[in-house]
């Protein structure tokens, strides 16, 4: 059921996405379906004609008319047969052009949580290899085996059209062979998903072999046997369960190749029978003595298109899953503010799919232009804050709300005005130095002039001082030119890009980590400066940066258990104190 | 850079008899008993018209020899069609355990400075889908003995329709010469095209990518940057798809000019053994059997054309595979390592990444003596890391030497070296294995001593984590459906995983950068306890720990800038006072 309902989708989208295509490529790809029949017919007529014509010298011209038509079919079917191979490349071309957009569209109205459930990032991983391909093939796949199986039935029937015997014969045969057929590529599925652990690992595997991190705690460890060995068995048991299953297989398909071998050997018994009988004519006789070779192939085939209809049917599934994702929820329509503070109220979250409740209960208020930062141990939940904070997930409980609104509520550009937010593990692109700095705020995108003091003021000014190209160097390695930066230099151009953005309110996730003492330094000296005017949430296990803050809020197992300055803090023993004591003990 | 055509076909050849014997063999003796029985085919028919218009008593037993012959001609392909299934699922089965433990060996010697080169991983992954994907050298042996089949087919056919007349040979050879060229030549410029777009398609799958990643999902949502990335995915994909459209476009005219001329040719042959039968210089049987020959010729021509294409095409995918196994690999020495005792040092060692235009060190003099802590300290970019991987032999100087007691890293036999070495890299790895195997991969033949595993995960303060997450045999990483752990606790994974190798030096990369105030403070006192009579080398933006320390290297721009104690260091008033006070004032 799966199989059908996945081809139907799949024709369904190829029509939606390539009509004229598609409506092009079923007419090319039917169409020859017929040609092996007539084809039969035309031979058969062809040969009797010209016996005739031999012996009495009589009916040239019906000999040409037939003449004509088989050459015409021929030359047709060899036509239609690279169109369909033109036509077969241009859907694929077609459906990237038009189908990827919506993609990119779908993608872009799915819930963040479910880019982090595990078996959506499955689905995704697939979807951001090429789904059209997958689209196309189980379209393609579709279409040639209802050419093939019509083109098989056809000639047969004209078979059939010579001795009702071997019309007979052929229902006789065929049914206990697709049957056969159907139950060997069920197998081999299952063989197939049966191994998916095995191959899933091996994956894994040779990530690890591309990495260079990896290698080189492999060459430094000498655990590159150990690995090894895990592979070994990955693969032995791949070989085993497929050696093991393929049996099955081979047995069922050979169950049907000696039905196909039983029927075709009757047939030209039957017929050279028929012929001694002198109850088939000489052209009958070679048409169809003539034709065996082409039927054969075109069976295989048709099995063959049957195989592979269903490998892609199954394969498309994730499609079908991905298209079933919900949308987002949040209404994201609401531009207007009554106030620019934001209040947690009575927030509980636990991720999905997981029991462990990171908040419990958090409530607190941060006036608009405050500075603020969270302190606690790895695990306190500080992290998750963030991320509600940014609507990228729904509380179980309560509500997250900027200026009196529901933080999902507000509409994307007023809440890119409201905040922005440098992640913990923020990205570094493969575009240019500029763009890379410009995604922060992509309006500024050709604005030198402030994508420079952004840069500056993040510490990364020698990131275009010392290039050549400076701005429009590429970085990353996807470019032959292009520079490959260190963590620092990457947090240096996160860091900018939160800079170029001009928000109310600053989001800064461990901005810090990877930044030497003295960039680390200026970097809070220039945060007291840059951020004025503007409200900044600091999350940072460097306590000086805290220091700084207005307020300091102490997390500990999804509770706030101390909410002041440092100075108060400092006065009163509890988690903090202990926390920066353990800190500045090194360096006094 | 020209190279030799066809030059990896006998080394797959003979990878193909040492993997997958059965898989050659088979395929092998099957496509022969194939290949026999379809060049026997058209003359049997030829043969078995020629006798069914004039049959007669005497010649209706060859008659039905002849028919059961061909019952045997059209059920024996079955049967081979068997074994090469078999021999299919039989390579299916087998390629990870051949063809990809073959590079997985190979990748193990390979220099770790390759792995920066875009262009080695690109050739990784290519020879990594050749054989995983497009099964290269089978796939390849099969296209190649279809061809040999379909071309002795051919050859067959056309010799049984030159022995009815030579007049039908020209029409037969014209229309399948000019069809075949037409089409190797599209196949030509396709793949052409194709490599001149390999840099567009990979920068167009790269941003596809970042649509279903969640950590740039996240930032794209935020900063709002989606539709940015959108449109410049839709220009560029506006211009491959054109290009592939003129191409395709193009193929196709060309092809249909093929199909044309070969129809002609087709209707020249019926035309003229028609004639001829008119003529009576063809018999009525032999007219019906070079109809069929004629329709079996197209047939297989048809066939071997696409054949030819997917030879080459999977012919180059096993050239994808070979090249790989032509990446550097590591310089090894010869001399067996002996545990140092003196000093580690380094003179006047220059190293430069490749394709850099400047030294990432550039002449750098230093000692380490055994057992003394060393700390690694300067900006960012400043060489540290690097300086750390020449120190442990992984990379090699381009000049300058790194000796252990006077013996250059480059002479020693490197395995021997690492088993002395012990490293928490900043990078650290997250193996998807189970935590007991995620901290003793660095030593796993101690993988069962529970007192050293106690001893160690004690030490970073792991004990209450491996409780909660259900004890040391815990699957990590969600990909295998294991827990997921936090970058805190990754941390102290990776810091267990240095400390388990019991080696006489270890060394630390930025190990406390995910860790909270606390942890890091019992760890830190916790491992120095630890570490007292091991040499260890720890890199760290934490300036802090430079207190305990032993020596202080600060590096600045490739070069050793400074050398010496906190004490010394900071009243020196130089680079290291200056990061120093950066960071203490704060506190």
């Amino acid at each position: 059921m799966k199989i059908v309902r996945n081809c139907v989708l799949a024709v369904k989208l190829i029509f939606q996405y390539a009509f004229r295509h598609g409506l092009l490529y079923v007419l090319v790809c039917l169409i020859p379906g017929f040609f092996g029949g007539i084809r039969v017919i035309l031979v058969q007529k062809l040969v009797d004609r010209g016996l005739v014509l031999a012996g009495t010298g009589q009916g040239l011209e019906m000999m040409a008319v037939t003449g004509t038509l088989l050459v015409t079919v021929l030359f047709f079917w060899f036509v239609l047969e690279r169109l369909q191979g033109y036509e077969d490349k241009l859907l694929e071309i077609r459906l990237i052009g038009s189908m990827a957009p919506d993609i990119m569209e779908k993608l872009n109205g799915i819930e963040y949580s479910a880019f982090e459930q595990k078996e959506i990032q499955m689905i995704l991983q697939r979807i951001g290899g090429e789904p059209w391909q997958n689209v196309k093939s189980c379209f393609s796949a579709s279409v040639c085996t209802v050419q093939a199986l019509l083109s098989v039935f056809f000639l047969l029937g004209v078979y059939a059209s010579l001795s009702p015997w071997i019309g007979m014969g052929i229902f006789l045969v065929a049914v206990p062979m697709v049957f056969l057929n159907f139950a060997a590529t069920r197998r081999l599925q299952a063989v197939i998903s049966g191994t998916t652990p095995q191959m899933r690992r091996i994956e894994d595997l040779k990530r690890l072999f591309q990495d260079r991190n990896a290698m080189y705690e492999m060459k430094i460890f000498g655990s590159q046997e150990w690995i090894a060995g895990k592979w070994d068995m990955a693969a032995s048991g791949i070989e085993t369960e497929i050696s093991r299953a393929g049996r099955k297989v081979l047995a069922l398909e050979g169950g049907s190749k000696m039905l196909n071998i039983t029927y075709f050997v009757f047939m030209i018994v039957a017929m050279t029978y028929l012929f001694l009988q002198e109850r088939v004519t000489v052209g009958q006789y070679a048409a169809v003595i003539g034709s065996l070779s082409t039927v054969i192939g075109q069976i295989q085939n048709a099995s063959w298109n049957v195989t592979n209809t269903f490998k892609n049917a199954l394969d498309m599934e994730y499609y079908r899953e991905f298209l079933a994702i919900p949308a987002r929820r949040d209404r994201r329509n609401v531009d207007t503010l009554s106030h620019g503070d934001i209040v947690f109220e009575n927030v509980s979250f636990s991720y999905p799919g997981s029991d462990r409740e990171v908040l419990k209960n958090v409530t607190f208020r941060i006036k608009a232009g405050e500075k603020v930062a969270f302190v606690g141990e790895n695990g306190a939940g500080k992290s998750t804050i963030v991320k509600l904070l940014c609507g990228l997930y729904e509380p179980d409980a309560g509500r997250v709300m900027m200026g009196g609104v529901d933080i999902r509520d507000l509409s994307e550009e007023k809440r890119r005005k409201c905040l922005t937010v440098v992640f913990q593990d923020f990205q570094g692109y493969e575009l240019t130095l500029r763009e890379n700095v410009a995604l922060g705020d992509i309006d500024g995108l050709e604005d030198d002039a402030r994508i420079l003091e952004a840069l500056r003021q993040a510490g990364g000014e020698e990131l275009y001082l010392h290039e050549k190209k400076g701005l429009e160097q590429n970085l990353g390695h996807l470019e032959a030119d292009g520079k490959d930066l260190s963590r620092g230099q990457w947090q240096r151009v996160a860091g900018a890009r939160a800079f170029m953005a001009d928000a109310a309110f600053c989001i800064l996730d461990e901005p810090t980590a990877a930044l030497d003492p003295v960039a680390e330094s200026r970097m809070y000296e220039n945060f007291a400066r840059i951020f004025r005017k503007k409200g900044t949430i600091m999350i940072s296990h460097r306590l000086a940066s805290a220091k700084m803050a207005d307020r300091i809020m102490v997390l500990d197992g999804g509770r706030i258990v101390q909410n002041g300055s440092h100075g108060k803090l400092m006065e009163t023993e509890g988690l903090y104190r202990t926390m920066y004591l353990a800190q500045s003990s090194w360096y006094n | 850079m020209k190279s030799k055509p066809f030059r990896y076909f006998w080394q797959s050849i003979r990878d193909m008899h040492r993997f997958m014997p059965f898989l050659l063999w088979g395929k092998l003796t099957a496509s022969i008993g194939e290949g026999i029985l379809q060049v026997w085919q058209p003359v049997l028919i030829a043969e078995i018209f020629g006798l069914a218009p004039c049959l007669t008593d005497a010649n209706r037993h060859i008659f039905r020899q002849k028919t059961i012959f061909l019952c045997i001609c059209v059920g024996f392909p079955a049967v081979c069609s068997m074994i090469l299934r078999a021999a299919g699922l039989y390579g299916e089965g087998r390629k990870d355990k051949s063809y990809g433990w073959n590079m997985f060996g190979f990748s193990r010697g390979i220099r770790l400075e390759a792995l920066d080169d875009a262009k080695v991983l690109d050739c990784f992954q290519k020879a990594d889908a050749a054989y995983s994907r497009h099964l290269a050298g089978s796939r390849m042996f099969s296209y190649l003995l279809m061809n040999v089949e379909s071309v002795l087919v051919c050859i067959s056919t056309f010799l049984v329709v030159g022995s009815f007349s030579p007049w039908l040979l020209p029409g037969v050879t014209v229309g399948f010469l000019f069809h075949l060229l037409i089409d190797i030549h599209a196949e030509r410029k396709r793949t052409e095209t194709y490599r001149g777009q390999s840099m567009k398609r990979r920068r167009l799958q790269y941003f596809w990518r970042l649509f279903c990643t969640k950590e740039s999902v996240k930032e794209m949502r935020i900063l709002g940057f989606h539709n940015y990335l959108k449109e410049k995915w839709v220009a560029a994909n506006v211009d491959v798809v054109q290009e592939m459209e003129e191409l395709e476009l193009k193929a196709m005219k060309l092809s249909a000019a093929g199909v044309l001329v070969k129809n002609l040719c087709y209707v020249a042959n019926v035309a003229i053994a028609l004639l001829l039968m008119v003529k009576n210089e063809l018999a009525a049987g032999q007219f019906a059997a070079c109809l069929t020959a004629f329709g079996l010729l197209q047939d297989k021509l048809f066939m071997l054309d696409t054949f030819l294409i997917s030879f080459l095409n999977s012919y180059h995918h096993v050239e994808e595979y070979y090249d790989f196994f032509e990446t550097e690999t590591d310089r090894e020495g010869t001399e067996t390592y002996q545990p140092f005792q003196r000093e580690i040092s380094l003179c006047d060692v220059r190293f430069r990444y490749p394709g850099a235009q400047s030294w990432a060190l550039d002449g750098v003099n230093l000692t380490i003596r055994k057992g003394e802590h060393v700390v690694i300290v300067g900006v960012n970019g400043s060489g540290k890391t690097t300086l750390s991987r020449l120190l442990t032999g992984v990379y090699l100087a381009d000049s300058g030497s790194v000796c252990y007691d006077g013996r250059n890293v480059t002479e020693i036999r490197r395995k021997g070296l690492y088993q002395d070495i012990s490293a928490v890299i900043q990078d650290f790895v997250h193996y998807r294995f189970s935590l007991r195997e995620n901290i003793c991969v660095s030593d796993f033949r101690r993988k069962e001593d529970e007192e050293h595993i106690r001893n160690v995960t004690d030490a970073v303060g792991m004990q209450e984590m491996i409780q909660s997450i259900g004890g040391l045999d815990c699957e990590l990483g969600s990909e295998f459906g294991g827990r997921e752990l936090s970058g805190g606790e990754w941390q102290k994974v990776a810091i267990a995983r240095g400390l388990f190798k019991d080696s006489g030096v270890l060394l630390l990369d930025e190990p406390t950068a995910a860790l909270d105030p606390i942890a890091e403070y019992e760890i830190l006192t916790g491992f120095l306890k630890l570490i007292q009579r091991r040499t260890s080398i720890i890199i760290s933006h934490r300036v802090g720990i430079c207190r305990h320390a032993d020596k202080i290297i600060v590096m600045k721009a490739g070069k050793v800038a400074e050398c010496g104690t906190h004490e010394e260091l900071k009243n020196a008033g130089g680079e290291y006072a200056r990061i120093w006070k950066a960071q203490a004032k704060w506190y």
